[in-house]
């Protein structure tokens, strides 16, 4: 009995201790919140955390406004928390807060004075990967943000001022370094604010960011909810690229309303030389439940081209467009290792001057992960861009002095052209198509063309590759090479009438330079490039592969002083940077003068090949006399041509050159133009005429015709009046006639005959072979 | 101080100047300074100028002329023109200084095999660098290549037109056999295959474009059809194993030949030839042909008929002849008919081709004038051969390199159907040098000779058996140039042993319009018995003068013959058509 007497006492007496004790702590906390105490709590959880707390110096004061009404107040010198590779250390730190444990849930009463100065911060991030539980997890949903109310929006709050002296952070990829400051406090109206000061760059050089965000909790924040207003001002720079931005908008507990002003400054040369400068004012970004939207006009000065020609086009000064965009419900801040979708749509402000039209814009769809961009990103547009020259010999008129001046016979029609980007399109593949419309003429001529094409940017797909390898942690491979930009177009000549140019009894002149001959430097560079054989050549800047075509029943019409009408030439060609020229171009039915003649050009078609003068040709040409008709058959290559003659009713084939060329039978001819009959058969047979000089031949008033086989060079004598002639000549061969027969064609020939005897039986008689008696005939030969 | 070209233009409109002075004007606001070689064509100036009749071309933008202007410019080898903008009465016109041609300095080859060498190809540097020029050099690398057994290879040229350099870059392709001749098309009625005959190679051997060059030229001088040429199949790239296959075009053409002409011999004599031959008679393209040929010193018909006579595709033929001729020489005048048939045949090589003939011939003779009985006949076995190399027949028509050796031989016997026993033997033989093988050639030697011999107890003199045409003379430009046309013997009897050798040595293409001059000396001798030879040496040194005319080669020589007991004297040759 004594015994529990005994204990009964002892337990009375500890409880009364510690309630005296416990009351003691209530009411001097500071007896029991000493720096030991710290020091066993940090290593309880360094225990359980692994992260090392430790100070220099710590003090420790707890003011007690009541029993359960306590302020406590924590000092710091040389502050450290260590944990791994990571660590945050504070020269000096303060940490204040007013706690009330009236009830089962502590509350904060007063958050601060925070002081933590001269810290140093080193932060080393494992590389991000989607754990697999957060793969199914649906996104907040919007705004998404919950400040946190019972700390920072229901206390009040007393000066906060974080300073990082020194920040790191690094991803393994990345490292970003800079400096931070954090000032909060309650605004005179009693409501939380706040200022944070960031300057940051991105591996010393790549990126550097300093930017001011000032926060504040908005009216009647503490008495209807979170309501966050903020200003954040940013200012990016890398290389010369300057981006300088302002964030404004607020976060409530229905919506987040942001609105952007972005200043954009591209100081250096580059891709973006022709938008040196771009600015957003009153964007407007708005996080609703439903739906993410974005209003943002941009505007861009255009520089002004210091080349006086574009200068004579006047140019606009600025160009400006519109930018709305609504996004899927992405919750705040967006997850962007889930994917996006979304609407954009781009209006381009109107652009006009006396020269040209331009309006239009983008609307599409886009989806694709933003941590992935550009990789999986597509945008799919509808597009509807129209850039419009009214008047054309306006343009002309602007160009005329300059070296970009439209050449003749183009010069001379007047109309408008007009360049579509039109249809849908995917312009994250940088797949652009384009269109373009002429509808231009003159008295005598006319040029509508109507084109489509689709422009693909190689450069933006080699971003997307590259991007792409980096993102998936791949090396970039050799990919294969593209060009920047690659067009690919078909060009319907729906109704083209050109002139041509008055033609000359003559070949005609060289309208092209001959590319083999270049200046010094070029000439270095392609020599050098020629030794580099069997290295991969780099790809063309601007590739293309272009289909010209005439409509069906619609061909194009060449005027030429050489024909009696417009010739008709149905035209089908492939223009490509990485193959020779191929296609067909057929003349049809048309009326010409053939040797001073009415002829009709019943068709003429050529085959391009390469070299063109390989190009296979094929023509028929009928000259309607009163008895008889006769067939002119053009075929071999463009280079060398030859001539069939064929009549109805049959005449000897001489007699047929006798009347084409001299317009009566050979019979009544002089000597010299009945030596001209062969000349010229012969000269037909040998292709020794280009088509060129057989079409500019076909018009002239010939007075004699003479052709050496051996050079195979053809002289043309030509009447050009009463008593006056000129003599052309044509060399299209080359030395390489073996033998000593000079075959003038099937029908004439200069047989130098010297071994005409040597092979026959008795060719050793001693008065015959040693003299070798030398004799040259001019024969007519006549084949059936 | 100096004035920008702005500044000097704004002072020549503010002072309303024509500063046009000087230059030759095209046209109001376009003038040059410069000689221009050749001149402005009719349409090169409208495209300068602009065309008043027409609306398009009625005026050219004056960027758009200057570009033409360029252009045509280039054409002629002008390279650094300069346009220089200037002050006019009709306001702003263009000066161009067209400065002087450039001139090729220098050619480099990127990529040649090493049996091309491009410093062989003369007659290249100085000229003004033109787009001719290119393709000049292009085409003569490619024909090389083909020839060093390349068939298809690729040849781009660069041209700088600052220091005149031009790079010849080649990608000659591997060498290659010629595998294969794929013909187009049949020529219709023929056997396939009949060309083969023709050809300058064998199946097999390494290509060579310059030997199916000659082969297409043999084709077409036996005018057995109208056109061939061959083109080898380049695409895919040959394989140098498997080797490379060319494809032969025909232009097969009418069958018949007709011709009729009128010439001229090295003797200044006027000649007159017709003739009918029928190039393909049967499948094995066999062929027929009747000549009638008349001068003042010789006419003659004759019938040959060349007949493939086996069922496939062969060289081998018979040759069935007649003839009937009248000749009236120096020495003699004579009537002559002959008939005979020869087997023939032929072989080609690498390097050259053999032609091959023998075969009985009968022949009967009435003499008119000259030496000899006045009716004699003979039947005779007769053969002969020609070596001949295809480098030979190559350049036939601008001879410079190859050789020519021929033997021929007639024999007849007093036994068998002949008035007298009378057998003749001949070898000739021509070589020709390029001198480190330049194209086109710098120095050409050549040597041409020949040994002939009629075996026979006859002797030359009065009361001889043998007619005239059996014995040998000498003189005449094919082989001694100092004497006249057979001047010699002096007596005009003959000799039963002839034989000469000529030397030559021509510098070719260094005189203005293709004028070559060249030295030569030129030796003989004639014996009374067969082989042998009596004094004296006939020797005739001279020189002469080839010219290579559009229409053919006309060559002049002027020589002196000696020795001193023969009265010599110059002899001046002037002929057409006739080559060392």
């Amino acid at each position: 009995m004594r015994i529990l007497k005994g204990l009964l006492a002892a337990l009375i007496s500890a409880a009364m201790l510690l309630i005296v004790a416990g009351l003691v702590a209530l009411r001097w906390p500071g007896i029991l919140f000493t720096e030991s105490t710290l020091s066993r709590l940090a290593r309880i959880a360094e225990r359980a955390t692994g992260a090392r707390l430790s100070w220099e110096r710590a003090q420790v004061t707890v003011i007690s406004h009541s029993w359960l009404d306590k302020s406590f107040r924590l000092a710091f010198s040389g502050l450290c928390i260590r944990r791994d590779a990571d660590h945050a250390c504070f020269r000096d730190a303060l940490l204040g807060a007013r706690i009330d444990f009236a009830k089962l849930r502590p509350r904060v009463l007063e958050l601060g004075p925070i002081r933590l100065a001269g810290g140093d911060v080193g932060l080393v991030i494992p590389p991000s990967e989607t754990r697999p539980h957060e793969r199914g997890k649906p996104p907040l949903p919007p705004p998404g943000i919950r400040l946190p109310e019972r700390w920072l929006i229901q206390p009040r709050l007393h000066p906060v001022h974080i300073e990082l002296a020194r920040a790191r952070v690094s991803d393994g990829s990345s490292r970003y370094q800079g400096a931070l400051s954090l000032d909060l406090a309650d605004d005179a109206a009693g409501n939380p604010a706040g200022k944070l000061r960031l300057r940051a760059r991105l591996d010393e050089t790549l990126l550097s960011a300093d930017g001011e965000l000032a926060l504040r909790a908005g009216p009647g924040a503490r008495s209807r909810g979170a309501w966050l207003e903020h200003t954040l001002r940013a200012r990016l720079e890398s290389g010369g690229t300057r981006l300088i931005g302002q964030l404004q908008g607020g976060f409530g507990p229905s919506e987040v309303r942001q609105r952007l002003e972005v200043r954009w400054d591209e100081r250096a040369s580059g891709a973006s030389r022709w938008i040196p400068r771009a600015s957003a004012t009153g964007c407007e970004l708005r996080f609703l439940a439903h739906a993410t939207r974005v209003t943002c006009p941009v505007r861009t000065p255009l520089p002004l081209p210091r080349s006086p020609w574009i200068r004579r086009l006047q140019p606009p000064s600025r160009a400006g467009a519109t930018v709305t965009a609504e996004l899927a419900p992405t919750g705040f801040p967006p997850d962007l290792s889930r994917p996006l979708k979304g609407h954009v749509a781009i209006a381009f402000e109107p652009l006009a001057n006396a020269l040209i039209e331009g309006t239009g814009g983008i609307r599409g769809e886009f989806h694709g992960t933003p941590a992935r961009f550009p990789e999986d990103w597509r945008y799919e547009a509808e597009l509807g861009v129209r850039l419009r020259v009214t008047r054309f010999e306006e343009l002309v008129a602007r160009l005329r002095q300059t070296r970009w001046a439209i050449p003749a016979p183009f010069h001379a029609l007047e109309g408008s052209l007009e360049l579509r980007a039109d249809g849908r399109t995917d312009l994250m593949r940088g797949e652009i198509p384009l269109s373009l419309c002429t509808r231009l003429s003159s008295r005598t001529q006319k040029l509508d063309i109507d084109a489509g094409a689709t422009l693909r940017l190689g450069a933006l797909a080699r971003w997307r590759d590259r991007s792409g390898s980096r993102q998936a942690g791949r090396v970039p491979g050799p990919h294969a090479p593209r060009p920047d930009a690659e067009l690919s177009a078909r060009a319907v000549l729906s109704q083209v009438r050109l002139e041509l140019p008055r033609l000359q009894l003559e070949a005609p002149p060289p309208l092209l330079a001959d590319p083999r001959i270049v200046p010094t430097r070029t000439f270095r560079e392609r020599a050098d490039q020629w030794k580099r054989t069997g290295e991969q050549s780099a790809p063309p800047s601007f590739a293309y592969d272009i289909e010209v075509a005439t409509p069906s029943g619609r061909p194009l019409e060449l005027l030429s002083n050489l024909a009696r009408e417009p010739v008709p030439v149905r035209v089908r060609l492939r223009l490509s940077d990485s193959a020779p020229m191929e296609g067909e171009l057929a003349v049809e039915r048309v009326g010409l003068r053939v040797l001073r003649r009415k002829a009709r050009l019943e068709s003429f078609g050529l085959r391009l090949a390469s070299p063109i003068d390989e190009s296979p040709v094929d023509g028929l040409i009928r000259v309607t006399y009163a008895d008889y008709t006769i067939t002119i058959r053009v075929l071999g290559t463009a280079g060398a041509p030859t001539i069939r003659l064929l009549s109805d009713p049959p005449l000897p084939e001489e007699q047929l050159v006798a009347v084409l060329l001299f317009g009566k039978p050979i019979e009544e001819l002089d000597p010299d133009q009945s030596e001209s009959v062969g000349s010229a058969r012969s000269a037909f047979a040998d292709g020794a005429l280009s088509l060129a000089s057989l079409y500019v031949l076909a018009s002239t008033p010939i007075q004699s015709i003479g052709y050496d086989p051996r050079s195979r060079e053809l002289s043309v004598k030509l009447r050009l009046g009463a008593g006056t002639s000129l003599t052309l000549g044509s060399s299209g061969g080359e030395l390489r006639e073996i033998g000593i027969r000079k075959r003038l064609g099937p029908h004439w020939t200069i047989t130098t005959d010297l071994s005409h005897r040597a092979q026959t039986p008795g060719a050793a008689d001693p008065s015959e072979a040693p003299q070798r008696t030398a004799s040259a005939f001019l024969e007519w030969h006549h084949r059936y | 101080m100096r004035i920008g070209g702005g500044a000097r233009l704004a002072l020549a409109l503010a002072l309303g100047a024509d500063v046009a002075h000087g230059g030759e004007r095209l046209c109001p606001g376009l003038r040059f300074e410069g000689e221009l070689q050749p001149g402005l064509s009719e349409t090169e100036h409208r495209l300068l100028c602009g065309d008043p009749r027409s609306e398009a071309w009625g005026s050219i933008p004056t960027h758009q002329a200057r570009f033409h202007f360029r252009n045509f410019l280039q054409k002629r080898g002008y390279l650094h023109p300069s346009f220089i903008a200037e002050g006019t009465t009709e306001g702003v016109g263009t000066l161009v200084r067209i400065g002087t041609p450039t001139l090729l300095s220098r050619i480099r080859t990127q990529g040649a095999p090493e049996e091309l060498r491009i410093e062989r190809r003369r007659k290249l540097l100085g000229r003004p660098v033109t787009p001719t020029l290119l393709n000049e050099i292009e085409q003569w690398v490619y024909r090389r290549l083909q020839a060093a057994g390349h068939p298809c290879p690729d040849v781009e040229t660069l041209a700088d037109r600052d220091s005149g350099e031009v790079l010849v870059q080649m990608r000659p392709g591997p060498q290659a056999p010629l595998s294969a001749v794929i013909e187009e098309k049949p020529v219709p009625g023929t056997l396939p295959g009949i060309f083969r005959r023709y050809d300058a190679f064998q199946l097999g051997d390494r290509f060579n474009g310059d030997w199916l060059a000659v082969t297409a030229n043999r084709i077409n001088a036996q005018d057995v059809v109208l056109n061939v040429h061959f083109t080898p199949e380049c695409s895919p790239a040959p394989d140098p194993e498997k080797g490379v296959t060319v494809r032969q075009s025909v232009t097969p053409g009418p069958p018949r030949l007709m011709s009729f002409g009128f010439g001229i011999d090295t003797e200044g004599l006027l000649l007159a030839r017709a003739a009918w031959r029928h190039s393909r008679l049967g499948r094995g393209a066999s062929w027929l042909d009747f000549t009638a040929l008349g001068s003042a010193r010789e006419q003659l018909l004759e019938a040959t008929l060349e007949w493939f006579h086996l069922a496939r595709p062969s060289r081998q033929s018979l040759r069935p002849s007649l003839l009937l001729r009248h000749r009236n020489e120096r020495p003699f005048e004579t009537l002559e008919a002959r008939g005979g048939i020869a087997f023939s045949t032929s072989a080609d090589g690498t390097r050259a081709g053999l032609v091959a003939l023998a075969g009985p011939s009968i022949q009967g003779l009435r003499t008119y004038r000259g030496v000899g009985p006045r009716d004699s006949r003979f039947l005779s076995l007769d053969a002969e051969a020609t070596l001949t190399s295809h480098a030979f027949e190559y350049y036939s028509a601008d001879p410079r390199t190859g050789y020519r050796l021929g033997a021929a031989a007639s024999l007849g016997s007093r036994a068998l159907l002949s008035t007298v026993s009378a057998q003749r033997a001949e070898l000739r033989g021509e070589v020709l040098l390029n001198y480190r093988d330049f194209d086109p050639p710098l120095l050409v030697l050549g040597f041409r000779g020949a040994l002939a011999a009629t075996f026979t107890a006859e002797r030359p003199g009065a009361a001889t058996g043998l007619p005239a045409s059996f014995f040998h003379f000498l003189g005449g430009s094919s082989n001694l140039r100092g004497f006249g046309r057979q001047e010699l013997p002096k007596d005009g009897l003959g000799g039963l042993t002839s034989a000469f050798l000529n030397s030559e040595l021509r510098l070719g293409s260094t005189l203005p319009w293709n004028l070559d001059p060249f030295v030569f000396l030129d030796l003989g001798a004639l014996g009374r018995a067969p082989l042998a030879l009596d004094p004296p040496i006939y020797h005739s040194p001279g020189a002469g003068l080839r010219w290579l005319s559009p229409i053919g080669v006309f060559r002049t020589t002027l020589a002196r013959g000696f020795p001193a007991d023969v009265p010599g004297h110059w002899q001046l040759f002037i002929s057409f058509a006739e080559e060392f």
